[in-house]
Formats: C-alpha cells, structure tokens, sequence
C-alpha cells in the first residue's frame, strides 16, 4: 500500500513548529516533529504581520535540511490571519440551490464590494433554525501572495496554504467533537489564538500575546506564580474581549470545556490558573482520539507533539480534505506547484512501470509453462489412441481387398472364356443322339455380363407334335434357359426352330 | 533518487515490453495453434472413433497383413496363370520360360522382327489378308521397325493377335479363311481395345474345332475376349470352290476376339495406341 504522509508547518508565534504525520486508515500517526524557536528569549509578543516574521528562515534550516527526503511529502503551511475576515452568511432560505446562487451577493456583501482583491473559501451549507447558511474564510490576495512569495524564498516547499487558527479548528473538531462551545486555546511565544468551536461554525481571533515571557519549565523562579497568574489575567481578558467581539453582549453561552495547546500547555501553572479564572474545565491533551504518535517516541514527546494544535490541524487538512457535507472551509487556499505534483506522482508511476513489467515477465512465464503443458497434452491425446494400426489395418484390408477382386476378375474371365469356349462343342454334342432331329443351322453367341445370350436356328425334317417345345426342353436340360422361340415351317416342308437362350455358366476357373 | 528509481523502471519495462513483442508474443500464437491442434485431434478421434470404432490391437492389424499377403501371393499366381507368366504384351513374344523378359527390349525387338518378317508367308492363307490391310510394318532392308514404342506396342499387339489366329487356321485342315482384320472399338470406359476380325468357311465340327482352338489355352498369345461370335450355314448355291475342297456341308464362321490387356497395358490402355 502506498504510503500517505504530509508535513504540517507552522512558522509564526515564534517559533518553528512542524509534525510530520502519516495516514493510517482512519487514523493518523505524528512520526516526526520539529519545534524551533526563533523569537528573543522573554519576548512575549509579536507585531501581527502578513510576512514571515524575523528570524524564521534560520529556524526553517533543521527541517530543510534534516528533513528534506520527506518533504516531497505535501506540506501545508500555516497562513496567519492577520487581515483576514471570516464570518458566517445567514440566509433566509430552505432550497439549496438558490441559497448557492445567493452567497456570492451575500459575499460581495460580507467582503465589500470586489471579490477579486480576495482569497475566498466558503464552508458547506448547513441548516439553520431561520433557514440556511455558511462560513466563508477571505484573505486578501496580496497578503497571500507576500506570505507565499516569504516562505518559497527561504526554501519551503509549500503544496497547501490554510489559516492557522481554521487549521487548529480542524483539529479540534476531529479530536473533541463535543456538542456545546469549547475554546481551543493555543498559547504560543509571542502569540495566542482564540478559536471558539461549536458544532454549527467556527469563530477565531488572534492575539500578539504569548508566553515567551515565561521561563522554561526547568529554569522557573522559586514563587513563579505570580507570572503565570498575571498572564493567565491577560488570557482571560483576551477572551473575553474576543468572545464579546465575536458573539455579542448578550450571549450567554457557557464553556463547556477549554483546551489549552502550544508552549503554554506546558506549563500545567498556567493551566490551573486559567481553570480557576475561567471557572472551567482546562484539559491538556494528553491521548489522541484519532491520532497518536510513534512509539519510539517519549512519553513527554508524545503529548508534546498532540500540544502542536496548528501544525496537526494542518497534516489533518493534507490528509483528509473534507468531503461531502463536512466542514470546507478549511480548505486550502492555494494549489501544489505542477513539479511538487509531478514529483509525488513519480512512485506511482514507477510502481505502476514495475508492476507491469514484472507482469509482463510473469505472463512469459506462465504462458511457457502452459505452451509447454499444452504441447504435452497435445502428444499424449495423440499417441492416447492408435490410429496409426487402424490406417495399417485399413490398408492392409484395401490391398485384400483390391487384389482379391483382381483374384475374382481373372477367375471370371477364364471361366467365362471357358464357358464360351466350349459352347458350341456341347451344343453339338447335345444334337447328336438321334431321338433329338433337329440340325443346327445358325448360332450367334453374344457374351454378356452375368451369362452369355445365344440366337440359335434349327431345321428338323418330320416334326413331331410340339417339337419346338420338346426341342426347347431338351435344350434346357443341357444347361441354357430358352429366353424366346418361335417355329415356322420352311417351303421344302421342314420346320424351321428359333431360340433365344440364355447360357448358363458351367464348370469353374482353370 | 525518485528519478533514478523511474529510469530504472523504465528500462525494466522497456526490457519487459520487448521481450513481450519477441517472446511471449509468439508463445501466445504458438499455445493458440496447440490449443486449436488440440481441439482438431480430438475432433478427429471423435470423428475416426464414430466412424470406424476402436482401433485394432496389434494382433488383428498383423493378422490382416497376413491375409493382405496371402492375396497379393494369390493374385500374382493368378496373374501368371491367367496371362502365361507374362508381365507385358512383349513377353508373348519369347518363350513361356523366359517371362516375364529381365534383358530389356532388344531381344524383344529381334523377335518382333523376326515375327513380322514371317507373317507375310503366313498370312496368304486369307485371301484378301496382306500386312498393310492388318497395320503390320514389315521391316525391310531399307529401315526397321519403328523406334516409337507406341507403335512398337502396336505392332506387338497386332502381331502376337495374329499368331495365335493363323495358328488355329493351320491347325484345323478343312477351314477356308476368307477375311481377317483389326479393329479398334473405343468402348464407353474410354480405352482402346484391338479386336481381331476373323471370317471363313469350314464343315460345322471343323468351325467349331476352329474356334475352340483360337479361344483354347495358349502361351504365344495374350488371354482372349469372346465378342462375338456366328455360325451359319451356307446354302448350297453359294458353296462355289468350298464344294471341291470340303468334305462336308460347309457352315459360315465369323469370330470376333479381343484380347485382355497385360501388365503396363492394362495402365497405358486409356493412352490409346496409333489405329
């Protein structure tokens, strides 16, 4: 099975922080992370720009060049939302299809005018109480094109560009899809982002306010809590501020739970001093839902790596684009460059030529052994019977046959050249007794096929009552069967006899 | 590394696909044929089996042999019995124990000569009878006979026919000879045959006598057809000389011989010879 797997990156909030993260099934697996920071130690705070910040493409080295055998992988970048909008457009409608035509006035509205100046993603329709609607994510094209234009130049590839808190949102919803409103919480360096989740739709905002005022969790004073709890102070006001820009005054919904992500997850003060500002349940996670990370990784190293909300929100993107009626917005606003497509493309196509040439070979193979199975069959059908004794049976009846027919020809020739032969000394000698008086006056043998045929014409001088019936018995007690006859009586008073007989063979072959 | 990995691939395949086109190709036609020889073998067992029913052991084919020899032994008796040892028409120009000829045609020429030179003398008996009228070429001093073997057959033919007649003619003493002729029928299985005409008058048991010893077992001639044969009696007005010289009532005779054709013969018969 190939193997899909996709890096994703963050590069703002001070630091550099990538996972590497591989589809298995339904389920995703982090096999590598790179964390590097690259802000001022104890700065705290970063100016919200459109540009990669200072500093970032030294902290980019470690994974452009340790890692460069994966990135052909895809890899998916954090674009940060400053100057971005997003917002969800409500209409007043059931039918689909023409709330589909109705949200491009609707953007036009929402964007101020011309659509062009914008990167626009707009998330699937959703049913609503009052009727349809949709969230939209816009950025201004040429921010993006800067940012794009800042991360090619230093050297990362970049095959998916999607807003840093919409790819946190990602996360959260594939890895707490609760009902209710939570708040995922990633408290980075220099900044943090608030992003409000609830099963309709997704509100963020962003704030250049981190923890990298903080020491690191080793390096901590004696009494470090008045720090944790002065920057929990500012957090909680944060979000109270945003909650109130983006829900309203009067909105009344409770947290149902907040998830505290990025460098502040770990540090489990800061947690518990916003549980007990924000008087609800903080969680850090600890075990994925549907991701987990490699085994020949730490147990440290495994939390750490489920804390990098962002980069994972964005390896989920590249691995499981939404389909059908899921979430979209999070769509990626730009498109993998030709050569990065064509280049992941190369082991399919190499497999592909190996399996077809291995098929190939395999087919001459198979095709060998059942030629040559055939073949044998073949020989073993034809020796299976013995026809050749039949042809020689045949022949040997044909020549029999033939030369006993020669052998019945010669025997019937001789016998019936005998048989005429002697017929006219037997007619004869059947004349002379003296009882018979007639005289043979003429005779025509003619042979014949089966016997011969002879016209015979005697003259008796005193005929006797019926003598040619008498002289016709006679005839045909010495061998011949009278076939006609027929008497006259001549002008010298004689009786004139004519016979048509038939002879009949007599005595065999010599 | 990915573009080596598809180069190597790639000549994989193009090693693969020719040996496809070169090979496998031509293996594919040939258990395509074993497939359909296959198919028509077994159609013609089916076939030869439906037709004839098993084949034989190898016990009845050399028992049939056996028979198929015992006939050729009797048909070649039969063949020497039936045409007096000879193998060809030349033959009956030699003696019976010197049949059938090994020596080639010389010494049958010799004696065809020899024959046609004698038979002039031999034929005045028949009035009317000389060896033009018969199609005899009687060699003379100014050429021989002819060197084409057809005509060399023919005269073979017509010679050894003539023979055979002139011996009954001499044999028999009160037999008068009045015609004697050939010729050639072409019946309806399309070959030639050479008929002998033989005509004359004698007393009844002189005719019969006669006719018994032209168509009698004899080694100088080949076997003799019967076609036709008639016996009339002459009236007395028409006796004329025979009256002087017979001593008995002559009877009118006309006798019409044929004669089975020998060996080389018997195949070249539908050739036809010269008339």
């Amino acid at each position: 099975m190939l193997r899909r797997a996709a890096w994703g990156v963050d590069l703002t909030g001070g630091a550099v922080q990538a996972v590497h993260v591989e589809r298995r099934g339904d389920r995703f697996r982090v096999v590598d992370v790179v964390e590097q920071p690259y802000s001022t130690p104890g700065d705290a705070s970063e100016t919200l720009l459109s540009h990669l910040p200072a500093g970032c493409d030294r902290a980019l080295q470690e994974l452009l060049q340790r890692r460069a055998a994966t990135l052909a992988d895809p890899v998916f970048v954090a674009l940060p939302a400053f100057g971005a909008r997003h917002g969800f457009i409500e209409l007043q409608l059931s039918d689909p299809a023409k709330a589909e035509a109705l949200l491009d006035f609707e953007l036009h509205q929402a964007l101020g005018g011309d659509l062009s100046q914008w990167a626009v993603r707009v998330g699937s329709l959703r049913r609503r109480a009052d009727g349809l609607g949709a969230p939209f994510f816009a950025q201004r094209r040429d921010l993006l094109a800067s940012f794009l234009n800042d991360v090619r130049r230093v050297g990362l590839p970049v095959d998916g560009l999607i807003p840093g808190p919409v790819a946190l949102a990602r996360y959260a919803r594939s890895e707490w899809p609760d009902p209710g409103l939570q708040l995922v919480l990633e408290v980075k360096r220099t900044r943090t982002d608030y992003v409000y989740v609830t099963p309709e739709r997704t509100r963020f905002r962003s704030s250049p306010l981190g923890c990298g005022g903080l020491k690191e969790p080793e390096f901590l004073p004696r009494s470090p809590q008045r720090d944790f709890d002065e920057l929990a102070g500012r957090l909680v006001h944060e979000h109270h501020a945003a909650r109130k820009a983006l829900f309203g005054d009067k909105d009344g919904t409770a947290l149902s739970r907040v998830h505290l992500l990025g460098d502040g997850a770990r540090h489990p003060e800061l947690k518990a001093a916003l549980a007990e500002l924000l008087r609800t349940e903080v969680v850090v996670p600890h075990l994925g839902r549907t991701v987990d990370v490699a085994p020949s990784r730490t147990g440290a190293h495994a939390s750490r790596a489920l804390e990098l909300g962002t980069p994972l929100g964005l390896a989920l993107a590249a691995l499981d684009p939404p389909r059908g009626d899921s979430w979209d917005e999070d769509a990626s606003l730009v498109k993998p460059p030709a050569d990065r497509r064509l280049l992941r493309g190369l082991p399919a196509l190499t497999t592909a030529l190996l399996i077809v040439a291995f098929g190939l070979l395999a087919l001459r193979w198979l095709v060998a052994r059942d030629v040559e199975s055939d073949e044998k069959e073949l020989a073993r059908v034809r020796a299976a019977v013995a026809w050749g004794a039949a042809d020689d049976w045949e022949e040997a009846r044909a020549a029999a046959t033939a030369d006993a027919q020669r052998v019945a020809e010669l025997e019937g020739k001789a016998a019936a050249l005998r048989n005429q032969m002697s017929f006219p000394g037997r007619l004869l000698e059947s004349l002379r007794p003296p009882d018979v008086g007639a005289r043979l006056v003429s005779l025509l043998l003619t042979p014949g096929e089966g016997q011969d045929e002879a016209e015979l014409e005697f003259e008796i001088d005193q005929p006797q009552t019926k003598a040619l019936e008498r002289l016709a018995a006679h005839l045909e007690a010495t061998g011949l069967s009278v076939v006609s006859s027929e008497g006259q009586r001549t002008e010298s008073g004689a009786f004139l006899a004519k016979l048509k007989v038939a002879i009949h063979r007599v005595g065999s072959a010599p | 590394m990915r573009f080596a990995a598809l180069a190597l691939a790639l000549a994989a395949f193009v090693f693969a696909f020719q040996d496809f086109v070169q090979r496998t190709w031509s293996l594919l036609g040939r258990d395509r044929a074993a497939l359909a020889e296959h198919a028509r073998v077994v159609d013609d067992h089916l076939a030869r089996g439906e037709a004839r029913g098993a084949p034989p052991s190898v016990q009845e084919v050399a028992h049939a042999r056996e028979l198929a020899r015992a006939w050729r032994q009797e048909r070649i008796e039969h063949e020497r019995t039936f045409f007096a040892g000879a193998a060809r028409a030349s033959d009956y120009l030699l003696p019976p124990h010197r049949r059938p000829a090994v020596d080639g045609l010389a010494e049958q020429r010799t004696a065809l000569e020899q024959q046609l030179l004698a038979l002039p003398a031999e034929l005045k008996a028949f009035a009317g009878a000389s060896p033009e009228r018969l199609g005899l070429e009687v060699p003379s001093l100014s050429g021989g006979i002819s060197e084409d073997e057809r005509r060399v057959a023919d005269q073979v033919a017509r010679s050894t026919a003539l023979v055979r007649v002139l011996a009954a003619a001499h044999a028999v003493p009160n037999f008068v000879a009045r015609d004697l002729a050939f010729e050639r029928v072409d019946p309806a299985s399309g070959s030639e045959r050479l008929l002998l005409k033989v005509g004359g008058e004698a007393p009844l048991a002189d005719a019969v006598q006669f006719y018994e010893v032209v168509l009698g077992d004899a080694a100088d001639a080949p076997p003799r057809r019967l076609e036709s044969f008639s016996l009339r009696r002459v009236p007395a007005n028409e006796w004329g000389g025979a009256a002087r010289r017979l001593p008995s009532p002559p009877v009118r005779i006309e006798l019409r011989v044929g004669f089975e054709p020998v060996g080389d013969e018997r195949r070249a018969a539908k050739k036809g010879v010269p008339k």
